[in-house]
């Protein structure tokens, strides 16, 4: 049986299930933000684990790791009741538990076929998957991390226009009740450098590429789906495509990567050991395919409506696929 | 624009040129809109594809290299097209359209107090892959009653619910926006027979309500006019092979009977007799499934009609199976609604 491990909220999750059954499939479906309230046992003694009483471990041979976000929060009368520093320590070690919570599911289900699998994500961040990129001949943009205002000024005459991103991934605050700011890629000049002490928190800082346009690029074991997004028309989006037009949405229509940027992209894929993920290229004025990063668990129902990839069917077929092999394998 | 001469002319693949008798529609299916055009247009567009654009002006014998210029322009203005050097690694957008649903849709009278058992219709439904179902009460349904069948569709594939009510005093706002509250999967509650026309919507509720003084009965369905016009890819692609209005789509009616839809004299059967699965895998139901706007007369050579809803229930001539639409008063040859 395929099992998922996934957010309850991942409506692509739920589309991909809609096609297992209609192929005639069954599969079992763990929303992990829900491990605490919903009913989960680990049985160290004989490595059993259980979710809403139904074993996960027994009769699975395939594992869909949608990732998702930290196991859902849950009330703590007593944090109520002490002092806000002291509540926090509890909070961040409650934290720490629920993560481990999460790993202990995973470890109990390693022996079988991962898409892909949590400890090989784990191992990745944006740094060493750029270095990975440039050894497997990919494109990469020119990229400095420093602290030091000398640096990032001589690097600046270099590339003439700089962008800075977060090191490792954008994140939201939630600063007051009705608003969230959220990390984006944004442009950097001159004068905002020439305003920086001599040395400030070390940030990551890449030439800024002239684009062409942006491309999307569903991967999944060895076949590319991409889509190429027009995001310089606007100038909302033209640094970063997440700030969504969504009056106007971008332009952005399939796309077919020329053959020998799929190849040394499938080389980074393997070395990686990453069986699916979404990638971010640009394509460059002057022709440079340049790989931006790639996000193992990215979404894919933008990509595969929009072009009409109909990926979640893909998916399904390759689980069962996958699936029906690996018990054989077995048995 | 000199040094476009060499290069492609292409539109975004979202945006797809449909050419009809007398005039062409540009469908934008990701924006979704639609941008009219003359045929001239049309075949400029379709020369385009395979040929720079100094090939193109050359094939209209450079006669029109002005007239041609300002039209890319205003295409690349308005976001439909872009000129390319490499038109191979932008493929056409696939046109195929596959369901992971035996039924997608499906319409059920209900009353209250009826033989029928809802529980195991919406089960039924479920099975199928069913993902909207309008269901159209009849007689003076109590708000219990409502909330009883709403419930039946909780933990189902179903993500969509109208419903369409026939006017009673128990229907004030209040009682209506609680059901919607409760129920998010309701998305429009039509109150028909009502004692004035008004139109509820609010940021804070999913459903959209409606009161209108028209009385609605099965036979007010069909009418095609500008309004009703839909351009989104789904439809799009799904008329391309089949039937706009009736593909995967069942009904049950008050008595059981199962139909393709409720304007219909014909049934397959009836629920209290037979599983719905069997009734609609029978070849004779699904035949209508397969009627695509491109088979009908009129409507063939029609600019609009990949973004019609089609009506097979009635028609200009019933004995004709391909016959157009009654309720449509558009003739795509002299483009006059």
């Amino acid at each position: 049986m395929i099992l998922i491990l996934c957010e309850s909220k991942d409506l692509s999750v739920s589309e991909v299930i809609d096609w297992i059954s209609f192929l005639g499939y069954n599969y079992k479906r763990v929303n992990t933000d829900h491990l605490i309230d919903g009913n989960y046992t680990l049985k160290l003694n004989n490595d059993q684990v259980s979710y809403q009483s139904n074993s996960i471990t027994d009769d699975i041979s395939m594992i869909w790791y949608r990732g998702g976000s930290e196991v859902s929060s849950y009330k703590y009368p007593v944090l109520e009741k002490i002092n806000a520093a002291k509540s926090r320590m509890i909070y961040n070690s409650m934290k720490m538990e629920k993560k481990m919570l999460k790993k202990s599911l995973y470890d109990n289900v390693l022996e079988k076929e991962w898409l892909s699998n949590p400890l090989q994500i784990d191992k990745l961040n944006k740094i060493s998957t750029l270095r990975l990129a440039k050894e497997c001949g990919v494109d990469i943009p020119s990229s400095l991390i420093t602290n030091s205002k000398q640096e990032l000024l001589d690097f600046l005459n270099e590339h003439k226009e700089l962008i800075v991103k977060p090191i490792y991934e954008a994140y939201d605050f939630n600063l007051h009740k009705e608003e969230i700011y959220m990390e984006y890629t944004s442009s950097i000049s001159l004068p905002f450098i020439q305003k920086l002490e001599t040395t400030f928190f070390p940030s990551l800082f890449q030439e800024r590429l002239q684009k062409e346009f942006e491309i999307r690029s569903f991967y999944l074991d060895g076949d590319f789906y991409s889509m190429a997004i027009f995001s310089q028309n606007d100038s909302q989006t033209e640094v970063d495509f997440r700030r969504y037009n969504t009056e106007k949405p971008n332009r952005s229509v399939p796309f077919k990567l020329p053959e020998n940027i799929e190849k040394k992209l499938n080389k980074l894929m393997r070395t990686m050991e990453l069986k699916t993920g979404s990638i971010d290229i640009v394509k460059t004025k002057d022709g440079r395919y340049v790989f931006l990063e790639v996000n193992p668990i990215g979404q894919f129902g933008m990509v595969s409506g929009i072009c009409n990839y109909n990926l979640e069917k893909i998916i399904a077929t390759y689980l069962i696929k996958n699936e029906k092999w690996k018990k054989q394998v077995k048995s | 624009m000199n040094n476009t001469h060499s290069q492609y002319f292409l539109l975004y693949a979202s945006c797809i040129p449909v050419k009809g008798i007398s005039r062409s529609s540009i469908y934008d299916i990701q924006r979704n809109c639609l941008r009219l055009i003359p045929n001239l247009i049309y075949d400029v567009i379709k020369d385009a594809e395979n040929r720079t654009a100094g090939e193109l002006k050359k094939k209209y014998n450079n006669e029109y290299d002005k007239e041609i210029d300002i039209f890319f322009e205003e295409l690349i203005e308005d976001e439909l097209g872009f000129f390319t050097d490499t038109p191979k690694l932008f493929p056409k957008l696939s046109l195929a359209w596959e369901s992971s649903s035996q039924i997608s849709n499906a319409i059920i009278e209900i009353k209250e107090k009826s033989e029928l058992n809802y529980n195991s219709i919406f089960s039924q439904l479920d099975d199928l892959g069913c993902t909207s179902i309008e269901l159209r009460f009849t007689g003076s349904p109590t708000i219990d009653f409502i909330e009883h069948i709403l419930t039946a569709c909780n933990r189902s594939r179903i993500v969509s619910i109208s419903m369409i009510l026939p006017y009673a005093d128990q229907f004030q706002i209040d009682n209506i926006s609680y059901l919607s509250s409760k129920n998010l999967r309701v998305n429009k509650i039509i109150i028909h027979s009502a004692k004035e026309n008004k139109k509820i919507s609010n940021n804070y509720m999913v459903a959209k309500i409606y009161y209108t003084t028209n009385q609605l009965r099965n036979s007010s369905c069909g009418q095609i006019c500008k309004e009703n016009l839909i351009i989104n890819s789904d439809l799009f692609r799904e008329s391309q092979k089949y039937n706009s209005c009736l593909n995967k789509k069942v009904t049950i009616t008050e008595n059981g009977d199962i139909k393709n839809c409720p304007s219909f004299k014909k049934k397959f059967s009836n629920i209290k007799v037979k599983k719905l699965k069997e009734a609609i895998t029978d070849a004779k139901f699904q035949e209508l499934w397969h009627i695509r706007k491109d088979d009908i007369n009129i409507c063939k050579s029609c600019e609009f009609r990949y973004s019609c809803m089609d009506c097979r229930a009635y028609t200009q001539d019933p004995k004709n199976r391909y016959s157009k639409p009654l309720k449509c008063s558009y003739d795509p040859k002299t483009m006059s609604w």
